[in-house]
Parts: structure tokens; sequence; C-alpha cells
């Protein structure tokens, strides 16, 4: 992957769009373009980036915060309810 | 090593930011590598962190071993009951596109979920001089002298 392509266009999407992930880890396309796929554990998004046709090992993986806020080093995530 | 400031949006606006519906925070995404297998992911800088840690799932994926007691670390979350976590060795690679860095260290597996791998000193931090830059929502890295891993630069275009 090209990692400036990537984060230059990480940059640029949509943070309203990330917003319906929240409290689950997203897999970023290479090119930072899209999100292959998205699962609250991570072993099923290995699986669902290899079932969209990706190459786990090529695709960033970023947690979205249920919360608005997070504390420091305390970044233990709980499930939205 | 320059990385900008990923913004995030918030569902309410935030006081604290004069009503900001956005928080712009430092994250870096990083390269684990571990015996067969390499994932990449999306890293808080965390200057409050003693150790760096990442899931236990992630140790996993990457077929790390990892140690057992008594070597492990523990750590108290704000407001939260402490955690122990089990410590494994891994190489990790860091790069902004022009320039990357790559070493091996110990970091912490921990069971608890995670939004964001935590880069604390020890692994991390202890081998940059970081600046986080606030108006710019930008962080700067530069690997320092105890810098124990290799550094490549791209050559720039013409």
């Amino acid at each position: 992957m090209e990692m400036h392509e990537y984060l230059s266009n990480r940059q640029h999407f949509p943070a309203g769009e990330l917003e319906k992930y929240a409290g689950q880890y997203v897999a970023w396309s290479p090119d930072g373009k899209r999100i292959v796929a998205s699962s609250d554990n991570l072993e099923a998004l290995d699986c669902e980036v290899r079932a969209a046709g990706e190459d786990p090992a090529q695709c960033v993986i970023e947690g979205v915060p249920a919360y608005d806020s997070v504390i420091g080093a305390s970044d233990l995530q709980q499930k939205r309810t | 090593m320059k990385f900008a400031y990923v913004p995030l949006a918030t569902r309410r606006p935030v006081y604290s930011l004069a009503g900001a519906q956005f928080r712009y925070r430092p994250l870096i995404p990083l390269q684990v590598n571990g015996v067969h297998e390499s994932r990449l992911f999306d890293c808080s800088l965390d200057s409050g962190a003693d150790d760096t840690l990442f899931p236990e799932q992630l140790a996993k994926i990457l077929g790390i071993s990892l140690t057992g007691p008594p070597d492990e670390g523990e750590a108290l979350p704000v407001a939260g009951r402490p955690i122990t976590y089990a410590y494994g060795r891994v190489s990790l690679r860091l790069s902004d596109g022009f320039e990357a860095c790559e070493w091996e260290t110990i970091v912490g597996f921990v069971a608890a979920p995670l939004v964001w791998p935590i880069l604390g000193h020890a692994g991390f931090l202890q081998f940059f001089d970081v600046q986080l830059l606030g108006e710019r929502h930008e962080a700067v890295l530069i690997p320092n002298a105890s810098f124990p891993g290799i550094t490549h630069r791209r050559p720039l275009s013409p």
C-alpha cells in the first residue's frame, strides 16, 4: 500500500459516515477511500476483509469510539447500548 | 515524520471545544509484524501510558508468543478496575509515506477491548522525540538517539 495515499484519502473521508460504525473496528481499503469491513471482533474483521476480496495485511484497522470523549490512557471501549 | 490528526465527528457539540462537532486525535498507522502475518492499526499517541498496548486478539492473529505470570503488566484505567496484560516481542514499522522506521520491541497485549492501541513510553515513545502541534492538528515524530532499529527515506522526486 502507499501510505501517503492512504493518509491523504483517510483524512478526507466524511466523518459523519464513520459515525455509523461507533463501537466497532473498521478496516480501510489500502487507498483509504472506503471502508471494506467492520466488526467488534478482530478475528471476525479479518474474515470480513478476506470475504470482501482484500488482503487484511494491507488494510488499516481503526477503532471508532462509542463515546464522544476518551480519557487519556483509559481507552477501554464499552459498546454503546 | 508528520501525521495529521484524524477528525472524528461527535454526536453532540463539545462544550469544552466551544461547541465543535469534531475531535481531532493523534492517531497514527503502525504496522505490527508477527511470525508470518502483519497488520496495520491506527494507534493513539499517549504520553500518559507507560506501556505500548495492543488488543490480545491481535497476538493470536499474528502468532505472537506471550509471556505468562509473573512477567505480566498491570494497569489501572481511569475509574476502572486494574487489568493485567501479557507481553510479547514484535517488529513494528512506522511510515508517513516519505520516511519509515522499523524496530523490534516488547509490547503488551491486553484482553480488555481497546478503541485504539496505545502508543505509550515503553516500546514506542521512548524511541522518538514527539511534538503535538495543537493548532496545526499535526504530530511530528523524529527517531532519537536511542532508536534501536533502521530508518528509510524515500528518494524525493526530481
